[in-house]
């Protein structure tokens, strides 16, 4: 059985300063676990829904191919990677000021941290 | 997750005589830069370092130094990290 609680506990270990939030979440963007940084300004939890429609989305749109690893976002406010973690989709986002490489580190730490018992609930 | 990793650049910046540094994973993107160094080149060093390490032909990597009338930019590469740090003359 897949513990739900540890879940934002494990997504927290990659909130820092610069990290906004990580969100682990269904293709479709519902949410199964989200975690947001303390001094997050958008306290909402509409905000982690809202990230998981849209990167979601856009992940969907360019991973026709199904051999998309990852994917890297720029925006003006803030910077994102999306990757897949099992059947699901994991999106960490952070502010401007920090770089890629270590915002796609942390990712894929995360990834190959959850990618092992994620496996075994898909297989369930 | 990355105390370990913010440490040990700050003990770099703090060196004296540093003037900045960048810091590039093995796709060449940026993990950290800081001070003079922009993090857009950090591709260019890690392209640079590839291209030394076949011109070197040796399995150790090489420690490529750029010098200019302003700074010294020492590069160097270990476990598919490349850190390029400028350093006065």
């Amino acid at each position: 059985m897949l513990r739900s609680k540890i879940l934002p506990q494990v997504l927290t270990q990659a909130i820092s300063a610069d990290i906004k939030g990580v969100l682990l979440m269904k293709e479709d963007g519902s949410l199964i676990a989200c975690s947001e940084s303390q001094n997050n300004n958008s306290t909402e939890h509409n905000t982690s829904k809202v990230i998981s429609a849209i990167t979601s989305n856009i992940w969907t749109s360019y991973n026709r191919t199904k051999d998309l690893q990852y994917q890297l976002i720029d925006c003006e406010e803030g910077k994102f990677v999306v990757t897949k973690v099992a059947s699901l989709l994991l999106c960490v986002y952070s502010d401007a000021t920090i770089e890629f490489g270590l915002l796609k580190s942390k990712a894929q730490k995360l990834r190959e941290y959850l990618q092992e018992p994620l496996s075994k609930v898909e297989t369930i | 997750m990355d105390n370990q990793l913010l440490d040990t650049f700050s003990q770099i910046s703090s060196q004296s005589g540093v003037l900045g540094f960048v810091c590039a994973d093995e796709n060449g993107l940026c993990l950290k830069a800081q001070g003079t160094c922009q993090s857009s080149t950090s591709g260019s060093y890690k392209s640079l370092m590839d291209k030394a390490k076949i011109l070197a032909d040796r399995e150790e990597s090489p420690l490529i130094v750029i010098e200019t009338d302003t700074s010294n930019i020492f590069i160097q590469n270990n476990q598919n990290i490349t850190l390029a740090v400028s350093k006065l003359p």
